[in-house]
């Protein structure tokens, strides 16, 4: 099975995911989380599953950037602040980072969903059998 | 198996026959040939799943939702997917909090290599191999630490807040606001003067190599790098130009003094009749120490015209008020300066001290910072206006300077006759020049204004009469000349003659040299007004009340080497009483400089010699003159008046009382409390009766004069009442009112009350948020201490204070309230307000080489030219 092939196994999908999702991220274009999962869904099997692996990838991805900031920057900080500004309290600040995460996710999750979608209509054997997986 | 597409169930084929089949046998054995995989031929010729078609649609049509929805601003909060974002939003803010141990970047434009070490405090010390590298490096280092704020400084300046905030902030209309400065038009004035300037200048080369330096940071910040404000307010600086940098100088020019006073000394004349403005708003006032003290005689107050337009002056007035809420340009309180010659001092070199009062906010007004460039002559430290370059106030090897603001009268209001497109001048017609602007408002269409403006200037008003604006600022030239060649200033004949170039606002220049020579200069532009003063809006079709000239230069107050052995202002009258030109009338009520000359005196009395120390306590000094001049008289008033504990307890407060304005005691609440009563006790029911209820008040010396040179004045009857008034009816009155309100706030024991409960200091942010903001901290001090307060919630104070010292340079200390950096996440964001609020101050470190600083750098910049 080559790396192309769709219906990869979950992994596959979730890898691609986190690693565009994490190089997506150094061109400051966030909408880019979208395609992440784009890219990656269209390896996947099913919208439901890949918009989870997309959602993980990015999530995941985006994550790992904001743990460097957390252990290397003030990013706590920054956090309780962006809170403040909000008109939560100090002490809310990590629903900030939370809510980072999601908005990466779900732009990784939709773009996984449609992703899966597109490919099935790119490549329209029924993603389920079993003999698409392999070659005669 | 192979996964072929069917047709039917599943889906359906668009295009069908032989070609079509033969098209898929084509496809099929290009997959196993080629790529060993399946490929999408079924596509290609248009056979498409119907359902995984429905499907792709809706997840894209979902998404574009979801991704524009959080890729909009909703309500006031920006859009959420790029604050999310860890590669642009605002998480890079922490990112950039400090700068790193050493950073090495290519500049272009640069002729050398310049050295940037920042100190422990964040104060950066540019070392470079010639003036243009210089300059160039300012720019980048104020960038790094400022960019917000001097992109806010310029759009104040040049009326583009809307552009940035929208149509309204903190309840303020920002396209009025924005109208209003692009009508005073300073961004205007500021092309016309770069425009005439000339590019091979001194100080045009600096502005051009500042422009350039916060250029290259623009293009190495890029988005991430941009500070949390851009991020939440959703745009991008546009680059920097030279004029930004001219826009922000007459910007603080204005601030400093751009009044309507004239407007609103005509409705109190209107009111009131021109006699009891001349009582109560003398040009002369009572009890001033003036900076230039002269003997004196006193001069003619001036008369105002025939009827006037009420209703446009009043509209001036307000919209003035408005506009200033917003831009920061608030009731001055003021500044201080004193130099005191060798003869005095411990050290038998002059000792220097300034502390000019100006808004505080977050990032504060002033950024430190030290340049030198390697065999040009300079070599200066102090304090600078974001976004201009050069130092503003300092010191360099061999002088130390400061300044205080004269509030000299250098804006007039012309009453035009105008006729549609016409007006009427020395009885010829023109034409009212138009200039259309355009504000960009976020998020709303752009409004289109048009600024007309006869030969005096912009037409400020219009509602009913037109009143055009004639200011000394449309004089101005470029603004930064006079600082440039400042920094170089190596005497006092070099100092003198760059004050030739200083014209707006008018300031009462310090001036100290390790020669030992001490100096005060109130220098600027005053325009030459003969047979009328500009206490009122002036007649502008008879061609009769025009600004012949400015003032001669050498003619400005000014006061070398004194006899005193010391110099001072606080924005006191500045000329001595016989000084044969009109200068202004709304001088400060001469308090601060009364205190300090008081100070001077017993420091030095005897052969005690002033000492850095006592130079401190005077910056800090908190003793309310015009409290410890009349309380005597008013404890004589209220003594036995009172009807209970409360009251007995205020009033035996004060009998006790130094006068000073101690945040911990509670004597200067009931006195600050009192002092407000009884001025509006005083004056109010004239006010209401003139209808000039919110126009300002008689100043506190003019009080103190009535209280001890005219008691019996008809001021202190309420006439709303058929009795006839005492002052000390008034001032039982005021205490009685003081003191119920105070208990109301405080409680009833009035040994728990404290000063700093009721007077407090704030240091807000640009933009309003309160996050970013600092305080309240309680205070002490009143609008009439040296160290000055503003008896409720200060917003501005002493925003520089520098102790110099000319025997050793290196020993000068200095402070500010606020820190070098803008990034609230820096520790350098609210260093300096920390030991500002300790009453502290920091050595002013100044090495001459890059490698002197060795012990105390915490970071390093490399600029490398090509």
């Amino acid at each position: 099975m080559g790396f192309f092939d769709r219906a990869h196994r979950w992994n596959t999908v979730l890898f691609t995911a986190f690693v565009l999702g994490l190089l997506f991220v150094y061109t400051g274009v966030w909408q880019l989380a979208f395609f992440a999962g784009l890219f990656a869904g269209i390896l996947g099997k099913t919208g439901r599953r890949d918009f989870l692996l997309g959602f993980l990838g990015v999530g995941l991805a985006w994550a790992g950037h904001l743990l460097w900031f957390y252990l290397f920057f003030p990013a706590g900080e920054l956090a309780s602040l962006f809170a403040e500004i909000l008109g939560l309290s100090a002490g809310m600040g990590f629903v900030v980072p939370l809510l980072a995460v999601l908005i990466g996710g779900i732009a990784g999750g939709l773009g996984g969903l449609a992703g899966a979608y597109l490919g099935q209509l790119a490549y329209p054997q029924n993603p389920r059998s079993a003999g698409a997986e392999s070659e005669p | 198996m192979e996964a072929v597409p069917r047709p039917g169930k599943r889906g359906s084929l668009l295009t069908a026959g032989a070609s079509a089949r033969g098209a898929l046998r084509i496809c099929r054995t290009a997959r196993r040939n080629l790529f060993r995989r399946p490929t999408p031929c079924a596509a290609w010729v248009g056979f498409v799943d119907r359902r995984a078609a429905a499907k792709s649609v809706t997840s894209i049509v979902v998404s574009i939702f979801v991704l524009v929805l959080l890729s909009v601003p909703i309500g006031i909060l920006p859009p959420l997917g790029g604050l999310a974002n860890p590669g642009g939003g605002i998480w890079g803010v922490a990112d950039q909090a400090e700068h790193p141990a050493r950073l090495e970047l290519s500049f272009p434009e640069l002729r050398g290599t310049v050295t940037v070490q920042r100190d422990t405090l964040g104060i950066p010390h540019v070392f470079a191999t010639n003036l243009h590298d210089v300059f160039s490096a300012q720019g980048f280092v104020t960038a790094q630490d400022r960019l917000f704020q001097m992109d806010m400084l310029r759009r104040v300046a040049k009326g583009e807040l809307a552009e940035a905030f929208g149509p309204t902030a903190g309840g303020t209309d920002l396209v009025e606001t924005d109208a209003f400065m692009r009508t005073i038009g300073l961004a205007d004035l500021a092309r016309r003067f770069w425009g005439g300037a000339d590019p091979t200048s001194d100080e045009s080369v600096a502005i051009t190599a500042y422009a350039e330096g916060v250029n290259a940071y623009l293009r190495h910040a890029g988005v991430a790098g941009l500070p949390l404000e851009f991020k939440l307010l959703d745009y991008r600086p546009r680059p920097w130009a030279p004029e930004d940098s001219l826009s922000i100088g007459l910007f603080m020019a204005w601030s400093l003094s751009g009044t309507f006073e004239d407007a609103e000394l005509a409705l109190l004349a209107d009111g009131l009749g021109a006699a009891a403005v001349d009582e109560l708003f003398p040009i002369l006032g009572p009890y001033q120490r003036p900076v230039d003290p002269r003997p004196s005689t006193r001069g003619g107050e001036g008369t105002p015209l025939g009827p006037l337009s009420r209703m446009a002056l009043q509209d001036l007035v307000e919209r003035k008020r408005a506009v200033d809420a917003f831009t920061g340009v608030g009731p001055l309180l003021g500044s201080n300066n004193w130099a005191v010659h060798g003869n005095l001092t411990d050290t038998q070199k002059p000792r220097l001290a300034n502390d000019p009062h100006l808004q505080f906010t977050m990032p504060a007004i002033w950024y430190e910072n030290h340049l030198v460039a390697d065999g040009s002559g300079l070599d200066a430290y102090g304090v600078s206006f974001p976004g201009v370059p050069v130092v503003i106030l300092g010191q360099n090897r061999r002088i130390a300077w400061g300044a205080t603001n004269v509030g000299a009268d250098v804006v007039d209001l012309y009453e035009e006759t105008i006729d549609e497109d016409r007006y009427l001048f020395n009885g010829n017609w023109f034409d009212v020049v138009v200039r259309p602007e355009t504000i960009h408002v976020k998020g709303r269409d752009a409004v289109s204004i048009e600024v007309r403006s006869t030969i005096h200037g912009p037409i400020v008003t219009a509602q009913g009469t037109e009143y055009a604006m004639r200011w000394t600022g449309q004089d101005a030239g470029n603004l930064l000349r006079a600082f440039y060649r400042i920094d170089f200033a190596q005497n006092w004949g070099e100092f003198r003659t760059a004050l030739e170039n200083f014209t707006v606002a008018a300031q009462n220049f310090v001036y100290a040299d390790v020669d030992g020579n001490i100096a005060m200069r109130s220098n600027g532009l005053y325009p030459l007004r003969e047979g009328f003063t500009g206490r009122y809006p002036l007649d502008g079709a008879s061609g009769a009340y025009e600004w012949n000239d400015f003032v001669p230069f050498d003619e400005y107050p000014e006061s070398v080497n004194p006899i005193e052995d010391f110099v001072l202002s606080a924005n006191q009258q500045p000329q001595y009483d016989a000084y044969p030109y009109y200068l202004g009338w709304s001088w400060d009520p001469g308090y601060r400089a009364r205190r300090i000359n008081e100070m001077l005196e017993n420091y030095t009395a005897g052969s005690r010699k002033v000492t850095e120390a006592d130079f401190r306590a005077m910056q800090l000094d908190d003793v309310d003159v015009f409290a410890r001049e009349t309380t005597p008289l008013v404890l004589q008033a209220i003594t036995g008046s009172c009807g209970d504990a409360v009251c007995s307890d205020a009033l035996a407060s004060l009998a006790v009382w130094d006068a000073r304005m101690d945040e911990d005691a509670a004597a200067p609440a009931v006195w600050w409390r009192f002092a407000n009563r009884f001025r509006e006790e005083i004056f109010g029911d004239e006010w209401a009766q003139g209808g000039v209820t919110g126009h300002m008040l008689p100043f506190p010396n003019v009080i103190e004069y009535l209280l001890k040179q005219d008691p019996a004045s008809a001021w202190f009857d309420d006439f709303a009442t058929p009795a006839a008034e005492t002052w000390q009816d008034i001032a039982r009155r005021a205490f009685d009112e003081a003191v119920s309100e105070l208990a109301a706030e405080l409680g009833q024991n009035v040994a728990a009350w404290r000063w700093g409960d009721v007077n407090v200091r704030e240091f807000p942010h640009l933009t309003g948020l309160e996050p970013l903001g600092r305080g309240p901290f309680a205070a002490g001090g009143d609008p009439l201490t040296v160290n000055p307060a503003a008896g409720d919630v200060a917003t501005g104070g002493a925003s520089w204070r520098l102790l110099a010292d000319l025997s050793d340079l290196a020993r000068s200390k200095g402070v500010y309230p606020g820190g070098q950096s803008g990034n609230p996440l820096s520790r350098h964001y609210d260093d300096l307000l920390q030991l500002w609020l300790a009453g502290d101050y920091h050595a002013l470190r100044t090495p001459r080489t890059a490698a002197d600083l060795a012990a105390n750098v915490e970071s390093t910049l490399i600029l490398r030219g090509p």
